[in-house]
């Protein structure tokens, strides 16, 4: 009879008490201000690495995460993503040492290697092996646009004023093409290359400055027209800010020569191949770097 | 406790135990289901909201990223709130009101390296579930979602509610089932039950009806076949109890050492109270002959009634022709042609007949009666017989006890008269002794006494004298001879048994003229001493007998030897005597010496027999048998 009875309370208490998890208590009620408690602008150890915004914020954010690592893996340094938001500068963000290393375009390059010192480590590598890129002017397949002539009076999608593909080099070719910015009927700068080419896929411009790898797929697809094509710019850079020990600046430098976007290190990418370094690095080409420069400050982007 | 109750309160105990187990274990897999799909449910919600926030929270945008959080916790009945960590983890944006619990983010922060986390969290507004996710993998960037447990809770009271409602109806149900299945289980065993006590009171006669073909129906079936075992079994012992009390009391009768009929009628009494008969009545052959006797016992039974047997006056009935062809007990049915049988009417039937049987020989039979409804099993018979059986031992060893007592008696009688016998011829030799062979010697004496005397005086006379001395002794010296013979002839041993019998008549019956011839057949040879002296002595005594009673003329004896016998016969033609009814004195001596005849022939084995009707003489035949007579080294005849 006992033991039917304790079988019974065992029945009991695990009918009853079954498996629930124990919860923590907190209070709700005690309202605090909405600020954290003075975090530290950088975590020891830790390398924080910015971007030029180029695509959809979150999308680049995926895009470098895994680069990120890749880095991490070869030179076991660890390291940290830090978008730098819409209002803000990658190249402030590099001045004020809170991002050590950046993905940045060579017009942001310029800037900070002239405001701040940064140095270029690697750059973009094209299809040849070399270190440029170039600009595309893009229109919808239906537009009467030929020519760059044929934007007067039309309006035009640029990049982010930051950026060397959406903005300095189209900025640069109209120029050469005798067609200035107020020989247009409108335009405005676009924080990504995917908004600007939105913009011109909507409708809502008549042509588009693009960067050639992405002008040059959606024209694969039949989804815009190429106008105009660029001479070769110095592409994009990965510079890293001053202060940052020569070993760990080395040590990029080597995994970033040795990164293989098309082929080992593909698996473990996302759409690396939409980025401004769709082929890897390079060496950068600093007389390349030298004209650019005075291209910027002749179109007023450099000061 | 009855076993309905047992039923019905087992049930519904275990109808109760296994509700509160179901409730228990129901509400634990709804709440962990429900919990489970509330996770995914935050965690997708969570991580929607994440991504919806990813580019205002990568871009700086604090005020859309409130804005929809705001919206978020408005449109979500169960958010209780949601807040994210920017980027550079250097802001909160929130939904609180008025503004942000500081202790809340340290309980629910995202620990490094892992993309989302569930937190159940105790507040004062209830257990809510925080479910983080980061914005972007890589990213510090964070989203928390607080969502009540309201539901849960509700969906579980509800489930319990349900299950509890469902179970008190269960337990109400098989409770009712349970009284219905108690009455149908447990009342054919009630029943059964009864029964049993009944039948263990002793009424065995009870039987429990089959009503079903299940295991209950088994047990019924069971127990009446168990019932009827006992029966047979109680039968078989009760019968078997009468056999004995009526074999007890045949061997209680028997030992009581009561006469013959005495004994029968106390035995047929104690075997009709044993057996529960109306009556019985035995009916004995006469010792050694094989016919209907007479009327020996009768218990229970008018002895009028029993006497009208016809085996009571010699006539054989249908029972004693019926015993005569080997019937027995329960073997065919008498009463047709028993003449008692009509005469008891329908107070009972006659059974029969029940031989008393002892060392394969029938003594006699019993017939009982029994009341007319009564019917007999064949073990019924077989007990019957049994009985006659033990009577008929009994009755055998009650006739031999009477014959040893009669010998003995008998032998006591014979033993006194051969001590008589004696006395007489100590008696008779004294006499002869004195009256002739004394009263020579004394003459004999007194002659000597004178012939020496006239020795010297007168020589002639002397001599005349002690010639006529002389011959003197030789007639006492035959006298002696002739005593000396009485006791034993010598012929006897010389001369054999014939010359012997043959002296002995003609010096017994000599001087009465009458006339002796004995005579030998068969073989020729002596005979062993011992049977010899034996038919001596018979012939002796039968010499005898004729000399002093027969007054006979002739006597014939002869002596007929066979290989394996011999034959002895003395024939007068005397008066002769009835043997049995003579009880005279002199019929009574003659009788002893008769005895002495037959005891001397009984102790060599032999057989003693003696004819006589009155006026027709007497005639002897004694048979003794021989060991070894073939034996060629045997004596000669004489």
């Amino acid at each position: 009879m006992r033991t039917l009875r304790l079988v019974f309370l065992c029945i009991m208490v695990i009918a009853i008490a079954g498996c629930q998890a124990t919860p923590l208590r907190v209070s709700l009620s005690s309202a605090n201000q909405a600020e954290l408690p003075s975090p530290a602008s950088v975590e020891p150890g830790v390398y924080y690495f910015g971007f030029d915004r180029r695509l959809d914020p979150a999308e680049d954010v995926r895009m470098y995460v895994p680069f990120l690592k890749y880095l991490e893996r070869t030179t076991k340094f660890h390291f940290k993503l830090r978008p730098v938001p819409r209002t803000g500068s990658v190249v402030d963000e590099l001045g004020k040492g809170t991002v050590q290393f950046a993905a940045i375009g060579t017009l942001s390059y310029l800037t900070a290697h002239k405001q701040f010192g940064v140095e270029a480590l690697v750059a973009a590598r094209n299809a040849e092996g070399g270190a440029t890129y170039r600009a595309l002017f893009v229109t919808r397949p239906d537009s009467g646009i030929r020519s760059l002539n044929d934007l007067r009076g039309r309006s035009l999608a640029l990049g982010a004023p930051t950026s060397t593909q959406g903005n300095l080099i189209p900025r640069v070719m109209l120029q050469q093409g005798g067609v200035s910015l107020s020989d247009l009927g409108a335009f405005q700068n676009h924080s990504s290359h995917f908004e600007t080419a939105n913009a011109v896929l909507s409708g809502r411009f008549d042509a588009g400055a693009l960067q050639d790898t992405l002008g040059r797929e959606l024209a694969r697809q039949g989804l815009v027209r190429i106008v105009a094509e660029s001479a070769p710019f110095p592409s994009s850079t990965i510079s890293v800010a001053p202060g940052v020990p020569g070993a760990v600046v080395e040590a990029v430098r080597a995994a970033l020569l040795t990164f293989d976007p098309t082929a080992r290190d593909k698996p473990k990418l996302y759409h690396w191949d939409q980025s401004e370094m769709p082929l890897g690095f390079t060496q950068v080409d600093l007389q390349a770097l030298e004209r650019v420069q005075q291209l910027a400050e002749q179109v007023g982007l450099l000061k | 406790m009855r076993l309905g109750k047992k039923i019905i309160l087992t049930t519904g105990s275990v109808i109760v135990v296994m509700g509160i187990v179901t409730v228990g274990l129901i509400q634990t897999i709804v709440s962990g289901a429900l919990g489970q799909q509330l996770d995914d449910k935050g965690l997708a919600t969570a991580r929607v909201l994440a991504d919806d926030l990813a580019n205002p929270l990568l871009d700086g945008d604090g005020l859309v990223v409130q804005r929809n959080l705001l919206r978020f916790v408005q449109e979500g009945p169960s958010v209780v709130y949601a807040y994210a960590v920017t980027p550079d983890q250097r802001q909160v944006i929130h939904s609180f009101d008025s503004g942000f619990p500081v202790p809340l983010l340290d309980a629910t922060r995202l620990p490094d390296g892992q993309s989302s986390q569930v937190r159940l969290l105790l507040t004062e507004q209830g257990r809510i579930r925080d479910y983080g996710v980061r914005v972007l993998e890589g990213l510090d960037a964070e989203v928390h979602l607080g969502l009540t447990e309201d539901r849960i809770t509700a969906s579980r009271r509800n489930v319990m509610w349900l299950i509890v409602g469902l179970t008190a109806s269960g337990v109400a149900i098989a409770v009712v089932l349970a009284w219905i299945l108690g009455r149908y289980v447990a009342r054919p065993l009630e029943y059964l039950t009864a029964t049993a006590e009944e039948i263990g009171e002793g009424r065995l006669d009870r039987e429990i009806p089959i009503t079903s073909k299940d295991e209950v129906g088994d047990l019924g079936d069971s127990f009446n076949r168990m019932l009827v075992r006992l029966r047979e079994a109680m039968e078989r012992e009760r019968r078997r109890n009468r056999e004995l009390m009526a074999l007890n009391a045949v061997t209680r009768a028997v030992s009581l050492g009561e006469d013959l009929s005495a004994l029968l009628t106390h035995a047929l009494t104690d075997v009709v109270d044993a057996l529960g008969l109306e009556g019985a009545w035995v009916m004995l052959t006469p010792d050694g002959e094989d016919q209907p006797g007479h009327l020996a016992a009768v218990a229970g039974v008018d002895t009028a009634l029993a006497k009208q047997c016809t085996c009571t006056v010699g006539v054989p009935c249908s029972c004693w022709t019926a015993l005569q062809n080997g019937a027995r007990s329960g073997d065919s049915d008498i009463g047709d042609h028993c003449k008692v049988a009509p005469l008891l009417g329908s107070n009972g039937q006659v059974v029969g007949p029940i031989p008393l049987v002892a060392r394969a020989r029938t003594l006699g039979f019993m017939n009982v009666v029994v009341a007319a409804s009564v019917y007999l099993s064949p073990q019924d018979h077989d007990m019957l017989n049994g009985i006659g059986r033990q009577l008929g031992v009994a009755l055998e060893r009650s006739r031999l006890w009477l014959q040893l007592s009669d010998r003995e008696e008998r032998v006591s009688q014979l033993l006194q008269q051969v001590i008589d016998a004696q006395e007489e011829e100590r008696r008779r030799i004294a006499r002869e002794l004195h009256d002739e062979t004394s009263q020579s010697m004394a003459a004999l004496t007194v002659g000597l006494k004178v012939a020496a005397s006239l020795t010297h005086k007168d020589p002639d006379r002397a001599a005349v004298l002690l010639e006529g001395l002389k011959e003197a002794t030789s007639l006492t010296l035959r006298e002696l001879h002739n005593i000396v013979y009485d006791l034993r002839p010598t012929l006897l041993d010389d001369r054999g048994l014939v010359p012997a019998l043959h002296w002995c008549a003609s010096r017994r019956l000599g001087d009465q003229s009458v006339a002796v011839d004995v005579t030998a057949g068969g073989r020729a040879v002596r005979l062993p001493p011992q049977v010899e002296t034996t038919l001596f002595r018979i012939g002796q005594e039968a010499i005898n007998n004729v000399a002093k009673h027969s007054h006979a003329r002739t006597l014939r004896i002869h002596l007929q030897v066979e290989a394996k016998r011999v034959h002895l016969s003395v024939v007068d033609d005397g008066h002769g005597f009835a043997a049995a009814a003579d009880n005279s004195d002199r019929g009574e001596k003659r009788s002893f010496g008769l005895v002495g005849m037959a005891e001397r022939a009984a102790l060599l084995g032999g057989t003693f027999q003696i004819n006589s009707v009155p006026g027709e003489g007497t005639r002897i035949d004694v048979i003794i048998p021989l060991e070894g007579g073939d034996d060629p080294d045997s004596h000669s005849a004489g």
